[in-house]
């Protein structure tokens, strides 16, 4: 009956229209964090502790709160003694304080929050707090963190965050820095190696980096006389801060309310609270509106992509099949939880490769804690990380074994009906088409030209990510006018989600898509999602959009039937008419509700919803990158002649749009592939700005950039759509370094790839370019 | 930001004067590019800044037969890279202006500013410097001027007295037949500092190369002239080998520091190339190659 | 602190106002002046989400002190179309969809209209160089290079 089960012609669905909030984005317009205000609101800031591990020996903010315009000065010692609050938070783990209590762990922890008449006030009021620390000694690297006698930094019992399923079985290792210990095995690993003929064993690492989505972390939030809390805030996961606030508060999450406007980016960023306990204690103490906006810095603070020790052997037989694979990944996880054993758990279930390999064994996924900030959920959960490590290694492989690297990728890659790791049967994958067609469009086999003096190498990477655990629920109404307005809580961080959101109900409802628009998240009436993160928010929201619209179109064809006297059966519903299929006879979506309702005003409502079921993977998102580099081997320098990004999509709903997550994906990934660290010193980040923290511009983008969508249905999505957030960015860095290796001969096992590594790399196989024209070496 | 207090003098005097009254908790402010920046990350504190922009007359940029280009402290890169007159006698100058930032920076930040902040990865400071450029300043004991390789003393310091204001730059006429050159090395993005610039001007007399200014940027603290490769050149005619010896000795004699741009020998294996190539480039303008 | 008077013209108004010393453009224009499509994405001069013309030129106005723009006209987003119209940029960057999040758009959108001021037709070289000082975090830039190419009459959809 609906349009996605008659299999009928789609209208709206696969269609480029244009995005709904383009009107008010182009004219600046658009309402994010920055625009929101309150009357008599108050600015809040926070200091953050000097010192990467210590005891807090005295907190002193006396001298602060007499600061004219200082209204409130809280500090973890405040929240302790009030003992009307929980100050403990974290989604895995309740291991992290709202404000330090006792300890600090990294530089950077918060220590005391402030709320003033206005910011100068304010930052007056933190010049004016007096800590003394006593210092611990401190640990910053995971393989450090877990050596006998590292100083241990949590040191009591913590206990689990009790909020998702997928984590109950996340557990520290008691006395140690580990978090949690996540273990996966498949056949037997040593005899798999003993049969190999060719074992192969590398170490590959991966720095912290950032998310850097243009717009910081930003909450206001107040109390009403009732006692009921509020917050406007730039999450990406409104329910599951609001399950954090009340667990703080202590009260039952209906007496927490919070909004969600435009975020200006996320990528993983804007997961799991962030700004929001600190605003929310503020706002709380000082019962006035607190608008707490986190400095660049403080947000290179708050929240990092896991830097990864990725140690992996692997077993081959001469003709290039695996036979045995031994991973051991270390994610120095910072100074708490966060969702890291999320992380190490996705990195364990992807971390073998998208490869049939009979011995796996993936016994040491360790996520530790250092000294550092916490890490959490980056765009492409782990996948990033380990892909750098498992697709160099099938390179290396195939140039021990003299086969060519793409066929020894579709030797041993997983195809529909192969098994995954936990017994599930792989379909709808495409990856084997996106790794032919991406190979095909950097004209694989042909080899490079190169300018003389240079030279010049390609290379190309696969991944397999899966969605991850969660619920979606979706509301549709249709009111008197024809008009549509779909409830959910996805949040508009610039992925399109309320345009694509739009186009699968419009389509389903047989509206003109400009007719359909978008509630934004606010959780006292829009309905539960458990994120928008992890590409989920096509397939999964999209499905339960899809659902609520079905419900909604059904329910307006019977009362059309009805009207038209005719049988639901004959009846169609294209551009906003219910017409009897084949005559004239029609009534506009708008006459349907009022006839129904014998009045001006009427709304006829559908509902839907989405969740995955546990541990298991439902479905596979696949990826190739392919890559041209050229390399100066006087210099160093890698420039990237042509990168190409190929995902399987499933279907566009919107190609535009698709296209766009995959460039932004893949210009994300050369960032994380040439410039993008985290560099400290003891603790200490010295790169907290854009001046030492270097994103792709304009100008370091690759002379040629070109995207391919393959579209392998997948049967539970909607319309076939699969999720696509994520997957360009994992396959670049891996690319890259194999071009690398196809240029010049020298392999890198550390991200990222500078100019320097590469020329000292090039030196020590002796490959540097001359100096002068004699060649001074 | 933190609070602070903002005088905007309309005369020099006045402003050298404000910077006596309020010593060592005064800074001035010309466009502000560096010096919001230190602020706000709290490096800088001072309770009160100068402002230079309502001092007519700073931002002047004319050429002067005897003294050459005289550029005012507060005419931005933008206004360089885009004057005619320094297009016209210095078009190596404009071309380097170019390179500095991205144009809004451009826009705003000043010549005056760029050398007194005296960042070691600065693009002016080296090709200035290969240029024999002087930086005049007005303080309370009168004006004097500077050649830029006693004004640029360390890492973020000069030798402005605490209430000197640097007024302008002068940068001599280029001899008859001498080609200069500047080229920037960028390791993170093309969006950042120079991890080495360098410069080169040659003069020639008859096709020899009667004097050489090498200098490079981004090294060391301040800007290091590559003495011994300049007198491998004084008097001959420039060939490849010749250019290559020339690079050998210029990386030979510098001693870089490690830093967020490179460690100390890839700056020292940089310095080579990079002395190489702006020498190339240098000469390839001479014989119109 | 004694406070800054100002006058200036800001999307074609006059406009005087007393802001204290410390206030930068980009904070006199959202607080004071309720101006909030000027965005801050570093603050320190980087990625250009704050890129407002000044005397039609661009500048970082996280970098800018408020009293620096005394005397001077200010362009910002909200004051580019023209009687309600889009101005030709905004148009060729919503038909071109050339943003995600949005928080680059409108200082990409304000360097764009500077270098079509300076250079009518842009090569793509010559937008890569000029709007290099534009971080997009979202799109991978390629729709924004085509979108200001649009307007030269070069790309077309
Ligand atoms: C994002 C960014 C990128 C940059 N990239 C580059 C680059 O690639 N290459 C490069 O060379 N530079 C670069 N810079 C630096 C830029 O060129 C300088 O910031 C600018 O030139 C400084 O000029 P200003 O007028 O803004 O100085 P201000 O910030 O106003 O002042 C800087 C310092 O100089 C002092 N001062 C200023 N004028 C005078 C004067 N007339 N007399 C005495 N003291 C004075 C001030 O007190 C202050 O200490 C970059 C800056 C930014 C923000
Ligand atoms: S906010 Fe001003 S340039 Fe980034
Ligand atoms: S659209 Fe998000 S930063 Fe450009």
């Amino acid at each position: 009956m609906s349009g996605e089960g008659m299999g009928m012609a789609l209208e709206i669905v696969g269609q480029s229209v244009p995005r709904s909030d383009g009107q008010e984005k182009v004219a600046g317009q658009a309402r994010y964090m920055d625009a929101i205000d309150l009357p008599g609101m108050l600015v809040g800031r926070v200091l953050r502790s000097t010192v990467p591990h210590g005891r807090l020996r005295r907190v002193d903010a006396e001298k602060a709160r007499r600061v004219p315009g200082v209204v409130t000065v809280v500090t973890g010692e405040s929240l302790r003694r009030d003992g009307r609050l929980n100050p403990y938070y974290g989604p895995a783990l309740l291991d992290q304080p709202v404000l330090a209590i006792d300890k600090v762990l990294y530089v950077g922890d918060p220590v005391a929050a402030v709320a003033a008449v206005d910011e100068e006030s304010a930052l007056e009021a933190l010049d004016l707090i007096e800590v003394e620390y006593e210092e611990l000694p401190a640990v910053f690297e995971p393989l450090d963190a877990i050596a006998p006698g590292a100083p241990l930094l949590h040191e009591g019992e913590l206990k689990p965050g009790g909020l998702f399923v997928d984590l109950t079985d996340v557990h520290p290792v008691p006395g140690t820095n580990i978090c949690n210990h996540y273990v996966m095995k498949k056949g037997d690993g040593e005899a798999g190696f003993r049969h190999a003929d060719i074992v192969i064993e590398q170490t590959f690492s991966i720095p912290e980096t950032q998310h850097y989505p243009l717009e910081p972390h930003s909450v206001l939030a107040w109390v009403d006389p009732s006692g009921r809390i509020a917050l406007y805030a730039n999450t990406q996961q409104p329910f599951i801060v609001r399950a954090q606030l009340a667990d703080i508060f202590q009260v039952p999450p209906s007496h927490i309310r919070i909004m969600v406007p435009y975020l200006g980016g996320a990528y993983g960023a804007k997961c799991y609270p962030k700004a929001e306990p600190i605003a929310t204690v503020l706002a709380w103490f000082a019962r006035r509106p607190v608008k707490l906006t986190f400095t660049r810095e403080e947000v290179f603070l708050t929240i990092t992509k896991h830097a990864t020790v990725v140690k992996m052997k692997s077993g081959a037989m001469r003709d290039g099949t695996l036979v045995a694979r031994k991973v051991e990944c270390y994610l120095g996880t910072g100074a708490y939880a966060e969702i890291g054993p999320r992380v190490s758990k996705k990195m364990g279930t992807n971390g073998a490769g998208p490869y049939r390999i009979p011995h796996v064994q993936m016994d040491a996924y360790c996520i530790i804690y250092t000294n550092k900030p916490p890490a959490g959920a980056f765009r492409g959960y782990g996948l990033p990380q380990v892909t750098w490590a498992f697709e160099q290694q099938m390179d290396t492989l195939a140039r021990e074994l003299r086969i060519d690297p793409v066929e020894i990728r579709l030797k041993n890659l997983f195809v529909d009906g192969d098994t995954f790791w936990y017994g599930e049967r792989l379909n709808a994958l495409g990856l084997r088409e996106c790794l032919l067609k991406a190979a095909a469009a950097i004209r694989w086999g042909e080899p490079s030209q190169a300018l003389p003096g240079k030279r010049r190498g390609k290379g190309l990477a696969i991944m397999l990510k899966t969605l991850t655990h969660g619920a979606s629920i979706a509301f549709v109404k249709v009111d008197d006018d024809g008009t549509a307005k779909v409830l959910t809580s996805t949040v508009e961080m610039g992925q399109g989600s309320d345009t694509v959101l739009a186009q699968i109900a419009a389509e389903e409802l047989g509206l003109p898509v400009e007719r359909v628009s978008m509630a934004h998240p606010d959780t006292d009436f829009t309905p539960f999602d458990d994120k928008t993160s992890g590409s989920r928010s096509t397939v999964a929201m999209g499905k339960a959009v899809l659902l609520a619209a079905r419900e909604a179109r059904e329910r307006l064809l019977e009362l059309a039937a009805e009207q038209l006297e005719a049988s639901v059966h004959d009846l169609e519903v294209r551009r906003g008419q219910v017409r009897v299929r084949g005559t004239d006879r029609a009534l506009d979506v708008a006459q349907v509700v009022r006839a129904h309702f014998r009045s001006k005003g009427g709304t006829i409502m559908g509902r839907g919803e989405f969740h995955t079921k546990l541990a298991r993977e439902e479905f596979w998102f696949a990826a190739a990158g392919a890559a041209e580099v050229e390399v100066d081997p006087e210099t160093g320098e890698v420039r990237v002649l042509k990168y190409v990004g190929a995902c399987d999509v499933g279907k566009a709903i919107n190609p535009h749009l698709c296209q766009q997550q995959v460039l932004g994906g893949a210009v994300m990934g050369l960032g994380q592939t040439f410039s993008e660290e985290m560099v400290y010193d003891h603790g200490q980040l010295l790169n907290p700005s854009l001046i030492n923290y270097k994103l792709p511009a304009f100008r370091d983008l690759p002379a040629q950039l070109e995207v391919i969508l393959l579209e392998t249905p997948y049967s539970e999505g909607p319309f076939g759509a699969k999720g696509v957030g994520e997957s360009a960015v994992p396959p670049v860095a891996a690319a890259i370094g194999n071009a690398l290796v196809d240029a010049i001969g020298v392999r890198l096992y550390e991200l990222p790839i500078t100019a320097e590594k590469v020329l000292k790399a090039l030196e020590e196989a002796g490959g540097a370019g001359p100096v002068g024209a004699g060649g001074a070496r | 930001m933190r609070r602070f207090e903002l005088l905007m003098p309309t005369s020099l005097d006045e402003a050298s004067r404000l910077l006596r009254e309020r010593e060592g908790d005064v800074k001035l402010i010309a466009g502000g590019a560096s010096l919001l920046i230190l602020m706000k990350s709290g490096v800088y504190q001072p309770s009160c800044l100068v402002s230079l922009q309502r001092i007519p007359g700073l931002a002047d940029v004319h050429f002067d037969p005897g003294e050459g280009l005289r550029i005012g402290a507060l005419t931005t890169h933008r206004v360089i890279e885009r004057s005619p007159v320094v297009r016209e006698r210095l078009p190596v100058l404009s071309e380097m202006a170019r390179m500095v930032a991205n144009v809004r920076i451009r826009n705003t930040g000043t010549i005056g500013g760029n050398l007194c902040q005296a960042d070691s990865h600065a693009d002016p400071p080296p090709l200035l410097l290969a240029l024999g450029a002087r930086v005049r300043a007005k303080g309370g004991k009168g004006t004097r001027t500077i050649p830029l390789e006693e004004f640029l003393l360390d890492y973020y310091q000069t030798a402005l007295q605490p209430d000197e204001v640097v007024t302008e730059v002068a940068v001599p006429p280029l001899p008859a037949g001498s080609t200069a050159a500047y080229l920037r090395h960028t390791v993170r993005s093309a969006e950042d500092f120079p991890c080495i610039g360098a410069a080169a001007v040659v003069e020639w007399q008859d096709g020899i190369c009667r004097q050489v200014r090498l200098v490079l940027g981004g090294v060391a603290a301040v800007p290091q002239r590559a003495r011994q490769a300049e007198a491998l050149a004084r008097g001959r005619s420039l060939t490849e080998p010749l250019i290559g010896q020339m690079a050998e000795a210029a990386a030979e004699e510098v001693e870089p520091i490690s830093d967020f741009y490179g460690s100390a020998w890839y700056k020292k294996r940089m310095a080579g190339v990079f002395a190489r190539r702006v020498l190339l480039v240098a000469w390839a303008q001479r014989t119109g190659r | 602190m004694t406070p800054i008077e100002l006058s200036l013209t800001v999307n074609g108004e006059r406009r005087a106002l007393t802001v204290p010393p410390q206030r930068l453009l980009l904070e006199m224009l959202q607080r004071d002046l309720h101006l909030t499509g000027t965005k801050e994405g570093c603050g320190v001069g980087v990625c250009g989400a704050c890129t407002v013309l000044m005397d039609g030129r661009p500048v970082s106005a996280c970098l800018v002190l408020a009293a620096h723009a005394d005397g001077h006209e200010v362009t910002t987003i909200e004051g580019l179309g023209r009687d309600g119209q889009r101005h030709p940029v905004q148009a060729a960057f919503l038909e071109w969809s050339a943003f995600q999040c949005g928080y680059c758009t409108p200082g990409m959108i304000l360097a764009a209209t500077a270098l079509l001021q300076e250079h009518p037709a842009p090569s793509e070289e010559e937008i890569r160089e000029y709007m290099s000082g534009n971080i997009c975090r979202c799109t991978g830039y390629m729709d924004i290079i085509r979108a200001i190419q649009s307007c030269t009459g070069g790309a077309k959809r």
